[in-house]
């Protein structure tokens, strides 16, 4: 009878939990459905590797070695237990059930023992990174959800040694340690209370445990655990392709009213798992050079703050509720958005942009891609971000003045600072002993030199440019530049949101490419080789494309050029985004210096893929840096830490972002800022 | 043939000003025997009979009508429009001044005449005057005349000579009718140097790195001072926090064209040019003589700028003391 | 609230002057709003989004304008008007009379406009189409506040600072520190292409054959000996400052 009434109880909790579990799932993949579709390309198999090698090989998660081991614990001891599970369930029922594995089970039972230890382990040493080491990137939101997942996962594992110690004692067995160090020692130290109180406790514990189980399982979709549910497909489905490459936005529909996303709705169904496939880690925020450096953008933060807004919302317009049962998680501080239940009606919802998430926020990214590196479940901060400036830039016309007089810049002159356009080959005038032809002044060229504009008007990056030719003519390279035919890339004016006057500028380059019949091009920025190469092809290119360490490193293997004077320097290297993170070319940089006589590399804290940026990209070298320390000059401090004789970078505008850093901190004389190019112009002739 | 010449003299903080004597002086050559005539609104104007008189002027209006105690361009339209008839002006001159810039168009508009403005030469060609003048901001100049009734023309201040030509001056008092004004000056507030807005500014004295501290901007403020303009700096002075970010003036500060800009300590960044290369005249003071703000700089002086700033501040001084 | 700005096409600021038969050369030149009155039309869209209005914008110029007006419509205003005219010979006179012709009994309440042109550098007409209208002006205004029929203005007097009481209608120049233009939207081209821009032919106005006649010609357009480069001063320090001061007196005249 006892044995009946505990059945039905536990089928009673069970399926309230059940139908909990599924209720919530169910709501918040509605909410997703609320997006626009996505297309994706097939491609099964590589998204069957990366959820491989993401999500059972936690990749990501070992950027942080301990956090990383910790996670790797709990995800595969969860596995594990979840079988065991299943044993303790019946065990309630069926007095002293063991699955039926014969003399073998001994050895499930030991696995079951070390995973559950390893379990609390794991959740004992998470609790202590998180409120006794304090670690930064864990502060970031200090709500109760997160210690209840302590506390419950403690709860859970130890409930199962318990379980089974006391059913030791009700069915009055000797504790095997060999197989059952766990719960045996437990028996061990409990056995003088007799079989009758074991088997009170059992039943005790085995309730504890069941209760905890689904009171877990119904805080999972409603908290940050709910990646545990959505992490998987949201790496499935992510966007395939070259990293950070943007969504084109077809101009012909005439339908279109909106461009960019301007309500959360707006997004596509794949971009609206990022937020559910959050875990909070923070380990974004804790690479981004916009948090690192005191401004509002927490790419964290971000994303929560878009989910919370997305279950909100999603709960009025599906009139379902999202927090269950209600009076729990509804009413308490655990849940941001209890306010939604009063509030069902969308017209009081508070606005995406403005409201959620504001503008300052949006543009304070420099899109480099540290926080996507970082994000162990996938997610794709900056492609929002940009989804979001759309909206302002071209649906609002709402932006910074800065952006404003870029922009009108760009139009009218094709350069950022509005200069003649007339006067874009002007740089050639102090190159009177080297041969720069321009496009229509030779017959053939193999290479077409895009000098950008960075490298045209500007003083200190001319000498990049006149550095590079002088490479170019020592290698015997065929080579030719547009001169005033040359326009602007259109890639700072994308990355700032404005799409249109990119599609405009890519479409004007393209049929001047095909025109002049360019097979080859070759850029000193690499932001404007990375649109060239992975982002023009759809608007039709069909050109090599190379930045010019490639070239140089491929010149000096092919002994066209030999760097032989003595360089004497200790160069702190930089890794700018869009060569690293964007492309993945780290080594190349670093083999062109060490081939360099007398050149030491020194390797800053944050390098390669952990690279900070120098704060230019995404538009911000435009755009004021009002908020907190200037991002430039923290990263020249991390350099200088290395005690460099200079410091060397591949992109105009890092070396802009270095060298006015090096004078925020008055050591412009005691660390110079160089170009690879010159640096390698200096071994070759000085 | 003679014509008779209308000068429309303007005083300002207390003082005629220059541009008044420079178009009495221009009245002499173009009369061509015809006879010159002053006037002069405001209350107190006849105080300046006697500097009037030294210039050539045979007479000199005023009005001691309550309507134009305080400048309004309507009223002083009014009186202007029916003065031109009384002394059967065919010439008419005033400086191209804020109120110049005001009143001569509405006049011109109002007596169906036309208008040359902001001239800075004028010379006769075969019996026709003939005015120069600016356009596209000075990067050109056209040579304009009338082809039809009255000659008005506003002249640039500070570009004609002036020639002392005493003369007896007659005081004439006239009563100008004016009605129907629907507008008030409700203050009118004197910037002290250290308030002239940075985009308005005809004279701009900025700081970069160079003056090394907030207090090494003091000199530039004295100088700004007796110059009338506003002080600016460079995105490096206000990241080193010399200055507050409102006065950066650059690709991402404020855009500027003043008439002059003198740019002390500033190196001359790309950033930096993009926000003031379009001002008319452009001097540099820096140390290093590499420095590429000399390559846009019209004049350039290689040198401290705590030394030479204020030896700029004592002599402008001097200077414009004794003009 | 009706509201109208007065509006010209210009060169960009940063283009080169060249000369072709004695006139200044229209080819191969970005031409934009003329920025003065950029903030002229930015200041009629903040008192649309304010108070509500009905903003129109005219323009005297060859087809070649249409692209100013339509930039203007993108930013917010809701018609165009635009004056066809070709020749060159006009002066100020003649195109205030023909603006004056076409918005006269119209009932606007505002005008706004540049406080002048960055290519003629006149800055005549706007003043005198007030004059010709009989309404009172409010030339380079830094601030613009209306509250029902009164307008405060604060305007620029050589640096110093003017506040003006006004009631409606007047007409007001734009000077800079006014605003900051916004940049047109996309749905705001897109609306921008459908907005009407009424077309009349100069010589269609009725204006009498007086108000026709120019009273002013251009002789000639010519570009000033070619600047300079730079002059570093050398010598001893106090010769050196000056000699500054001189040039900038008595040469450059900037002072």
């Amino acid at each position: 009878m006892l044995v009946f009434i505990n059945f039905i109880a536990f089928l009673t909790v069970m399926g309230y939990a059940v139908y909990l579990f599924t209720n919530l799932v169910y709501s918040r993949i509605l909410f997703i459905k609320l997006g626009k579709k996505s297309n994706l390309k097939e491609d099964t198999w590589k998204r069957v590797q990366e959820v491989l090698i993401n999500v059972f090989g936690q990749r990501k998660l070992f950027k942080d070695k301990k956090s990383g081991l910790m996670h790797l614990v709990l995800f595969y001891t969860f596995f594990i237990i979840q079988v065991g599970l299943i044993e303790l369930i019946i065990k309630g029922f069926i007095k002293g059930f063991e699955f039926p594995l014969g003399d073998e089970h001994k050895y499930f039972s030991l696995l079951q023992e070390w995973a559950t230890f390893l379990m609390l382990l794991a959740v004992v040493y998470g609790f202590y990174r998180r409120y006794g080491e304090k670690v930064k990137r864990l502060q970031l939101k200090r709500d109760g959800k997160a210690a209840f997942v302590y506390i419950a996962l403690g709860i859970l594992t130890s409930s199962i040694l318990l379980t089974l110690g006391f059913e030791k004692i009700m069915l009055e067995h000797e504790p095997n340690l060999a197989y059952a160090p766990f719960s045996g020692a437990i028996a061990l130290l409990f056995s003088s209370i007799g079989s009758t109180a074991g088997t009170v406790l059992f039943y005790i514990f085995w309730w504890v445990h069941m209760i905890t189980v689904f009171s877990f399982m119904v805080f999972v979709p409603q908290s940050k655990q709910a990646h545990e549910l959505f992490a998987m497909f949201n790496i499935f489905f992510k966007k395939s392709g070259p990293v950070g490459k943007l969504r084109k936005i077809d101009f012909e529909d005439e339908e279109v009213e909106e461009y960019g996303v301007g309500k959360i709705e707006s997004f596509t169904q794949r971009q609206l798992i990022d937020f559910y496939a959050c875990a909070e880690c923070g380990r974004c925020t804790n690479m981004c050079p916009a948090s690192v450096t005191g401004k509002t953008l927490s790419p964290m933060q971000l994303i929560v703050k878009m989910r919370d807004h997305l279950t909100e919302k999603g709960a009025a317009i599906t009139s379902r509720s999202p927090w269950m049962p209600s009076p729990i998680i509804g009413s308490s501080a655990l849940s941001p958005g209890a306010a939604a239940q009063e509030t069902a009606s969308t017209l009081e919802m508070p606005n995406l942009i403005g409201d959620v998430i504001t503008e300052e926020e949006l543009w304070a990214c420099t899109t480099c891609r540290n926080c996507e590196d970082q994000c162990p479940v996938g997610n794709e901060h900056v492609d929002k971000i940009i989804d979001l400036r759309r909206y302002l830039v071209m649906t609002e016309g709402s932006m910074p003045h800065e952006a404003t007089r870029y922009f009108q810049n760009i139009e009218r002159q094709s350069n950022p600072w509005g200069i003649n356009r007339k006067e874009r080959i002007k740089w050639r005038e102090e190159c009177d002993d080297l041969v720069v032809p321009t496009v229509n002044e030779v017959e053939e060229f193999d290479y077409l030199f895009w000098v950008g504009s960075m490298g045209s008007f500007d003083k200190r990056s001319q000498k990049i440019v006149q550095s590079f030719v002088k490479i170019m003519n020592a290698a015997g390279i065929r080579f030719a530049v547009l001169g005033n035919e040359e326009r602007n890339s259109g890639d700072t004016a994308r990355r700032m949101g404005n799409e249109f006057l990119f599609q405009q500028l890519c479409q004007e380059n393209i049929v001047n490419f095909q025109a002049l019949g360019v097979k080859k091009i070759v850029t000193i920025d690499p932001h404007a080789y990375n649109t060239f190469k992975h982002e023009y092809s759809e608007f039709g290119l069909e050109a090599e494309v190379y930045h010019h360490t490639e070239l140089i490193w491929k010149w000096i293997q092919e002994g066209r050029i030999r760097p032989k004077k003595e360089v004497k320097e200790s160069i702190a290297y930089h890794d700018s985004c869009y060569l690293g993170r964007y492309n993945n070319i780290f080594d190349i940089p670093r083999k062109i210096l060490t081939s360099i006589p007398g050149v030491k590399i020194l390797e800053i804290e944050r390098n390669k893929e952990d690279a900070m940026c120098c704060g230019a990209g995404g538009g911000m070298m435009w755009i004021e840096e009002t908020q907190g320390k200037r991002i430039n000059v923290e990263r020249v401090e991390q350099a200088l830490q290395l005690s460099p004789t200079m410091i060397g970078s591949n992109c105009p505008y890092c070396l802009t972002m270095m060298s006015d850093g090096t004078k925020a901190k008055e050591v412009e004389e005691q660390v110079k800022t160089m170009d690879i190019a010159e640096i390698v112009e200096k071994s070759l002739f000085h | 043939m003679s014509k008779n010449v209308l000068v429309v003299a303007e005083t300002k903080n207390g003082k005629l000003r220059n541009v008044s004597f420079e178009a009495l002086t221009i009245a002499q050559s173009v009369a061509d025997g015809g006879e010159v005539a002053a006037v002069l609104f405001g209350s107190g104007a006849a105080a300046y009979l006697e500097e009037i008189s030294r210039y050539g002027a045979a007479r000199l209006y005023v009005s001691d009508h309550e309507a134009l105690s305080t400048y309004t361009a309507e009223a002083y339209t009014q009186a202007l429009a029916s003065l031109i008839q009384e002394v059967q002006a065919d010439i008419i001159l005033m400086g191209n001044t804020a109120i110049g810039k005001e009143v001569a168009p509405r006049v011109a508009a109002r007596m169906g005449m036309g208008l040359i403005s902001d001239c800075t030469s004028v010379e006769t060609n075969e019996g026709n005057l003939v005015f120069t003048r600016p356009i596209y901001a000075g990067k050109a100049f056209e040579k304009k005349t009338f082809c039809k009734g009255k000659e008005f023309a506003t002249l640039r201040p500070n570009n004609f000579e002036k020639v002392i030509k005493p003369a007896q001056t007659e005081l004439v008092s006239f009563q100008p009718e004016i009605q129907d004004l629907r507008k008030i000056v409700k203050e009118i507030v004197k910037k002290t140097a250290g308030g002239v807005d940075l985009s308005e500014a005809k004279i701009i004295v900025s700081g970069g790195r160079g003056v090394k501290s907030a207090e090494g901007f003091q000199p530039l403020r004295e100088l700004a001072e007796v110059l009338g303009g506003a002080v600016g700096a460079s995105r490096g002075a206000c990241d080193a926090e010399y200055c507050d970010y409102s006065l950066q003036i650059g690709q991402t500060g404020k855009v500027v064209t003043p008439d002059l800009y003198i740019a002390c300590g500033i190196s001359g960044a790309i950033q930096h040019l993009a926000g003031m290369s379009s001002s008319k005249i452009i001097v540099a003071i820096n140390k290093d003589p590499e420095a590429p703000i000399f390559q846009v700089a019209d004049y350039g002086i290689v040198g401290d700028l705590f030394e030479v700033v204020p030896m700029l501040t004592k002599e402008f001084k001097k200077a414009l003391v004794t003009s | 609230m009706k509201i109208l700005v007065l509006l010209k096409q210009t060169f960009d600021t940063e283009e080169k002057i060249s000369l072709q038969n004695g006139k200044i050369n229209e080819q191969g030149v970005e031409f934009i709003i003329n920025p003065y009155d950029e903030y002229a039309v930015e200041e009629a869209m903040k008192l649309k989004e304010e108070l509500g209005a009905e903003v129109t914008i005219l323009t005297v110029g060859p087809s070649r304008t249409e692209s100013a007006l339509r930039t203007a419509l993108a930013m917010g205003a809701d018609k165009a008007l635009m004056i066809e005219y070709n020749g060159s010979e006009a002066d100020e006179y003649v195109i205030s009379n023909l603006i004056a012709a076409a918005i006269r009994n119209q009932g606007f309440d505002l005008i706004l406009g540049g406080y002048m042109a960055v290519d003629s550098g006149a800055g005549q007409i706007a003043i005198r189409v007030a004059e010709i209208l009989g309404i009172p002006q409010i030339a380079a205004i830094t601030k613009l506040s209306i509250v029902g029929r009164n307008a405060t203005a604060e305007r620029d007097v050589e640096g110093d600072l003017e506040t003006i009481e006004v009631e409606l209608p007047f007409l007001a120049t734009a000077q800079q520190g006014l605003n900051e233009p916004r940049y047109p939207s996309l749905p705001g081209i897109m609306k921008a292409k459908k907005k009407p821009i009424e077309k009349v032919l100069a010589d269609e106005l009725e204006i009498s054959n007086e108000e026709r006649s120019v009273r002013t010609e251009i002789l000639d357009q010519y570009l000033p000996p070619k600047k300079q480069a730079g002059q570093i001063l050398t010598g001893e320090m106090d010769h050196q400052v000056s000699e500054l001061v001189q040039l900038l007196r008595t040469k450059a005249k900037v002072i």
